[in-house]
């Protein structure tokens, strides 16, 4: 039997010099020769596939597929599931006598012939080769519907009572409307004291609050609670002992950020060759995937098209790819997200020094243009802290972590077990975040930076963020239908946290215009109902809120500032009430869209930022003086 | 046939003689006596009263007394009868049980008034001194099946306007007839009310207002009308009285009106004020006192009589005692307002002495009482007479501004002529007036006649108030402050204590709530009257005003028919509420819509959101 690369050689797709090559990098780095040279570029994914059927001496259907692809044997098909071929990478076709033929895309396998000779009784299995993408393509013709169904309803079906799917549960339903009656009755015949007990909760849940992320301020500055790897680990670790990992990248009408994508991949500190690369595409959404055919990526990379249906949105499109997701790990990034090249190791030796009991480890995000305009300025304050402070402060105390929305590393296999993403809720990251801790996962915390492009536009921030909220609001009310089996399940601690993470931070950016507003109608008018509505002690608490809430709220601000050495960013913090203004008007629209649109995806415009994002991170970060923790 | 003839003639007389003539027996138990009346004592006065309906010439009328009294008394025992104060008869009656017919003579009972019955009796007590018995062994029983019987001959009395404003009979509520909202018609009621007032001591009367003519028969309905005309009209059941003749109501003039017409082209000139005040005009009489024991003799003395707090009074009391043993004496002590000013042992047989005693200035409050206390030791079974005569008086040099003052004493220290102060005249302001105003001619003399002006008038000439002695307001919760700038007023009201800032009453902009505050207003005593809902004003009924006469302070609030009180400035509070905000009213008149709509509103929004998100799906 020839060797691969000759048989490659002898088809004239690939050099002396280029084999040369592969055998360097796979004598470095393992891996398997023909994936080097097509990750390489030297060899085309069809020559590869064709060459691997030379080699083996098997039949090559590839260009024969499309006649046979209705021939394939359906009641064959019925024997096997759509996981198992996606598994063994393999489709039966037809059975002769004794024999099976099953098309096939990763050949000369002794356990996929073995599964085949037992699933199907028979001696005999022959292989014919065909090409990775056309097994998917082939598993999408044959299962489309029922894979579509299974992204968009799979949780549903399972576990419906996690699903953002239906918004309100009957009995909620009925317990809000009682609750609005019952205020409505008190609100007429008790109006101040109903107000003032409305105001005095308002206040507490204030103070509980600061006190709440004063409290994870300080858990998550300590420094040893996340997961540090040191350039030692990093460069111990094998190549050739690294796992496949997957990375998938949904994308939106983004052509223009797919060359940039392909470079930015490159860097990666990360053996090309295992990296399962899924650029998630929407039917509709043919220019990117023009643009993506055009850039004629490494073999590595495969397009992904998520066939049109409802919900539209990034969710779904990831449990789609989770289906074809071949990594032992897998990691999603935005179109635009640069991540630090090291992160995927770095992942990687998190899960392999943690427990069992560890599903996720999360990246942290930063804003490569944060200096663009005011607005970019004060979300990366925010997000420094909150992945700084916040989310290391919330592990630290073993609390539920809220996903961010990407370089969220799983653990494929505990992933699909419990259930992906739910695509009717649009802040689905941090709903896998709470859903994990249902289970019993724990989500760690990784120190590495993902840079992605902040906001710059207000309106499209807005638009944002009134979809992350309204998500924290899906995920209250999905969490809270049975909440006392929540509180049993969490515990009351992790309960009790998540009633204030993910309940009360929507709610407090509702309350804020209104007392905000009474304190400015105060001010000015001094109308004598605002003054009665305050007794003394509803005054001192609200006038603790006011002066040291805001201070805190401030000064938590300016600590991720601090940590990342944004020394010009720490005035910008004293403009934060501003910011949260804008969050209440978010927070107000994504209520209206909760009880009219709730599962509409408010697509985030990218590419607004005038700051290159093909520069790395780490390094714009530098040029600021960061000391890129 | 000219039999027949004569026969049914006689039958005629006959039958409309009985149908013409009738009488009337009014038993002591329907007057209520449902036992029979124990009087104890060696001494003891029986007294009651029959309503004598609006029938003139009554004859034949007399008394049925069943008695029993104690064997303990000899055969010596009197009985005195009086009638309207005057006596009729006095004999012995020694039988210990029995039945007494008097006859009482028709010249003193009037028609449409009340007869007063006043029986007198002394035991036979000359085995007393033998005999050591206690007052509760010497007894006289009187049946309440004794009875009186008024007989007449069915004619109608005259209607007259004394007897339409009788005591004690006519209406036992007059209703002012409010047709158009102005101040003359105002001023009118005021007067009457007062003098309604005046005339009510002792009585439950009341007085109402209504928007329109009544037609209720037991109603005394009063119109003003215009000249200087009083008419009676309506069988006597309606009352014109002219804008310019409401000023006789001041006076006692009244009281002479025997005939259904006036016309008052004079007005009685005003009583002028002087340093003496006979307390014969306050009610005493020259009745001698019989003193077992001990008696004693009350006066009231409401400061209107003084015009003020008068200054270096003394008290003269002139008197006589007589029948005194040798060896027993009598004590008399004088307490004015409870305190005692004076206490003198009187001589045996004391002919005509004027004993003299000073009350100080501080003892005077808005009402006073004068208290004579005759005390005689160790003779039980002895009687001595004491005659104050009514002549004796108070003499004082001046006057002075009346010290503090509380609600409790409304309405005594709005004496004399007092300035009523409205902010409107509308029927809610004339309702409230006319029971102010009654209140305070219950408590005061008639003198002179008072004014009602609004507070715009007011304002424009506040020199006016130099003619008045006090100020009764009734006024709108934004005019309240113009008198007393310590008090804003409003809709909602909160007190609190000023120094410490703890919040001592609350009320809803909800609550109903009158609130009183007495306080001096240039000097003048005034009571000033505020309310959060203006129908209020017609709501409250006088009882519900005498709640103020419970409570302490000089800041009071009528709530749910329940009077609680303030120091203002005493206590430092401060009333910090005001006016509702236009907001505030804005959602107080409409907070049902509101929170309907809000309720309303976000359920609809609920369920469709339900429907469309999460029902059925």
């Amino acid at each position: 039997m020839k060797k691969l690369g000759e048989v490659l050689k002898e088809m004239n797709v690939v050099t002396e010099e280029q084999l040369r090559e592969a055998l360097e990098i796979q004598k470095k780095h393992g891996g398997r020769i023909g994936w080097i040279l097509t990750t390489l570029g030297f060899v085309k994914r069809y020559d590869l596939f064709k060459g691997l059927s030379v080699h083996y001496g098997l039949k090559f259907a590839t260009p024969d597929l499309q006649n046979l692809i209705p021939k394939i044997d359906v009641i064959l098909l019925k024997k096997i599931s759509r996981a198992e071929i996606l598994e063994y990478q393999a489709i039966p076709y037809t059975a002769i006598g004794n024999k099976l033929i099953i098309l096939n895309s990763y050949p000369k396998s002794e356990r996929t012939t073995e599964f085949f000779k037992n699933r199907y009784s028979v001696e005999f299995v022959e292989e014919w080769v065909i090409t990775d993408l056309d097994l998917l393509e082939t598993s999408k013709k044959l299962y489309g519907e029922s894979l579509m169904d299974d992204s968009v309803y799979g949780l549903f079906y399972r576990k419906p009572e996690e699903s953002a799917y239906r918004v309100f549960s009957f009995p909620q339903f009925i317990s809000i409307i009682a609750a609005i009656m019952v205020f409505g009755i008190v609100l007429y015949f008790i109006p101040n004291l109903t107000l003032q007990i409305l105001l005095f909760s308002c206040q507490l849940l204030y103070l509980i609050m600061i006190g709440f992320k004063f409290a994870l301020s300080i858990a998550g500055s300590i420094d040893e609670i996340v997961f540090e790897t040191d350039n030692e680990g990093i460069n111990s670790l094998k190549d050739e002992e690294l796992p496949v990992y997957t990375v998938l990248i949904p994308v939106f009408k983004e052509p223009e950020v797919v060359g940039m994508l392909i470079d930015a991949i490159k860097k990666f500190d990360y053996p090309q060759s295992k990296l399962d690369i899924i650029l998630l595409l929407e039917e509709v959404d043919d220019i990117t995937l023009k643009a993506a055919k055009e850039a004629q990526p490494p073999a590595n990379w495969r397009f992904l098209v998520v066939p049109k249906a409802a919900p539209q949105t990034k969710p779904k499109a990831c449990n789609y790819g989770l289906f074809f997701a071949r990594g032992k790990y897998l990691v999603i990034f935005d179109a635009e997200d640069i991540p630090e090249p090291d992160q995927l190791k770095k992942a990687y030796l998190a899960f392999q020094e943690s427990d069992e009991s560890y599903i996720c480890f999360q990246g942290a995000l930063n804003y490569f243009n944060r200096d663009q305009n005011l607005l970019t300025k004060l979300f990366t304050l925010e997000y420094s802290y909150w992945f700084d402070y916040m989310l290391p402060g919330l592990f630290s105390l073993k609390l539920p972590i809220p996903l961010g929305g990407t370089s969220n590393h799983f653990n494929v296999e505990k992933l699909r077990k419990i259930g992906g993403w739910d695509p009717f809720n649009t802040t689905e990251d941090a709903d896998l975040g709470i859903r994990a801790s249902a289970e019993n996962y724990r989500v760690g915390i990784i120190r590495s930076t993902t840079y992605e492009e902040a906001n710059s536009k207000v309106w499209n921030w807005i638009r944002q963020r009134s979809r992350w909220i309204k998500g924290y609001m899906q995920t209250t009310l999905v969490y809270n239908r049975h909440p006392l089996k929540m509180l049993r399940t969490l515990g009351l601690k992790r309960f009790l946290s998540f009633q204030l993470f993910i309940g009360g931070t929507p709610l407090i950016f509702l309350i804020n215009p209104v007392l905000w507003g009474l304190f400015l109608i105060w001010i000015v008018f001094n109308p004598i109902f605002i003054t009665e509505l305050f007794t003394p002690l509803l005054l001192y608490i609200s006038l603790f809120n006011f002066l040291i809430g805001n201070f805190l709220g401030i000064y938590m601000n300016m600590l991720g500032a601090f940590r990342r050495n944004y020394f010009k960013l720490i005035p910008i913090s004293l403009l934060n009430p501003f910011y949260w203004l804008l969050h209440s008007f978010a927070s107000y629209k994504a209520l209206w869209q909760l009880l009219t649109r709730p599962h509409y995806w408010e697509k985030t415009v990218h590419g607004l930022s005038n700051q290159s994002n093909s520069s790395n991170g780490a390094e714009s970060e530098k040029s600021n003086g960061g000391d890129n923790k | 046939m000219i039999k027949k003839f004569f026969a049914y003639i006689l039958l005629t007389i006959i039958f409309f003689s009985i149908a013409i003539s009738a009488e009337k027996t009014f038993a002591l138990k329907d007057l209520n006596y449902s036992n029979d009346v124990l009087l104890q004592g060696i001494s003891s006065v029986f007294t009651f009263y029959i309503p004598v309906s609006d029938y003139d010439n009554l004859y034949d009328n007399y008394l049925n007394i069943g008695y029993r009294y104690t064997e303990i008394s000899g055969d010596n025992t009197i009985i005195s009868v009086y009638a309207n104060d005057l006596p009729i008869s006095t004999f012995t009656i020694p039988e210990k049980k029995g039945m007494l017919k008097i006859p009482i003579p028709k010249s003193l009972v009037r028609a449409n008034d009340f007869l007063k019955i006043e029986l007198l009796i002394k035991l036979d007590y000359n085995r007393c001194d033998l005999v050591n018995v206690g007052m509760e062994n010497l007894w006289f029983l009187i049946s309440n099946d004794s009875s009186i019987t008024l007989r007449f001959d069915g004619k109608k009395a005259l209607n007259s306007i004394q007897s339409f404003f009788s005591e004690l009979n006519g209406y036992e509520n007059y209703n002012f007839v409010y047709e158009i909202e102005n101040t003359e018609k105002l001023n009118v009621f005021t007067a009457v009310s007062e003098y309604i007032g005046s005339n009510s001591k002792g009585l439950r009367k009341s007085v109402s207002l209504s928007e329109g003519d009544l037609t209720d028969t037991e109603t005394g309905n009063i119109h003003a009308s215009e000249g200087e005309t009083l008419e009676l009209t309506d069988s006597g059941k309606k009352m014109l009285i002219g804008v310019d003749s409401s000023k006789v109501f001041s006076t006692d003039y009244i009281k002479f009106m025997n005939s259904a017409t006036a016309t008052v082209d004079n007005v009685f000139p005003e009583e002028q004020k002087t340093g003496i005040i006979g307390l014969g005009s306050a009610g005493l009489s020259d009745q001698p006192l019989e003193v077992v024991y001990n008696s004693q003799m009350l006066i009231d003395l409401p400061l209107g009589l003084f015009s003020g707090v008068p200054s270096d009074a003394f008290i003269n009391l002139h008197l006589s005692s007589f029948d005194q043993i040798e060896e027993e004496k009598i004590y008399m002590s004088v307490f004015f307002n409870g305190f005692l000013i004076g206490k003198t042992e009187l001589k045996n047989h004391a002919i005509d002495e004027i004993f003299s005693y000073r009350i100080p200035e501080g003892y005077f409050s808005a009402f006073n009482s004068l208290k004579i206390v005759f005390r005689q030791y160790n003779a039980p079974c002895k009687s001595s007479y004491v005659k104050i005569y009514g002549d004796s008086n108070i003499t004082f040099s001046g006057n002075s501004e009346i010290g503090d003052i509380t609600i409790s004493q409304f309405p005594s220290f709005t004496y004399g002529k007092t300035l009523y102060l409205i902010s409107d005249s509308s029927t809610g302001t004339a309702s409230m007036l006319l029971k102010l105003s009654y209140l305070k001619g219950l408590s005061d003399i008639l003198g002179e006649f008072g004014k009602v002006v609004t507070v715009e008038e007011f304002f424009k000439d506040t020199d006016m108030l130099k003619s008045y002695d006090s100020i009764i307001g009734i006024l709108a919760p934004e005019d309240m402050g113009k008198f007393d700038g310590s008090l804003l007023l409003g809709n909602k009201i909160t007190i609190m204590n000023a120094d410490s800032g703890k919040k001592i009453f609350e009320s809803d902009f909800n609550d109903e709530i009158i609130m009183a505050r007495a306080v001096k207003y240039k000097a003048k005593p005034a009571f000033l009257l505020t309310y959060t809902k203006p129908e209020l004003l017609e709501s409250t009924s006088i009882d519900n005003l005498l709640e103020f006469k419970r409570v302490p302070g000089n800041l009071a609030i009528l709530k749910d028919n329940r009077a609680i009180s303030f120091n203002l400035g005493r206590e430092i509070i401060t009333v910090i509420s005001s006016s509702a905000s236009p907001e505030e009213d804005f959602w107080y008149r409409y907070r049902f819509i509101i929170v309907l709509c809000l309720v309303v509103i976000a359920i609809i929004l609920l369920v469709f959101s339900y429907r469309k998100t999460s029902a059925g799906r």
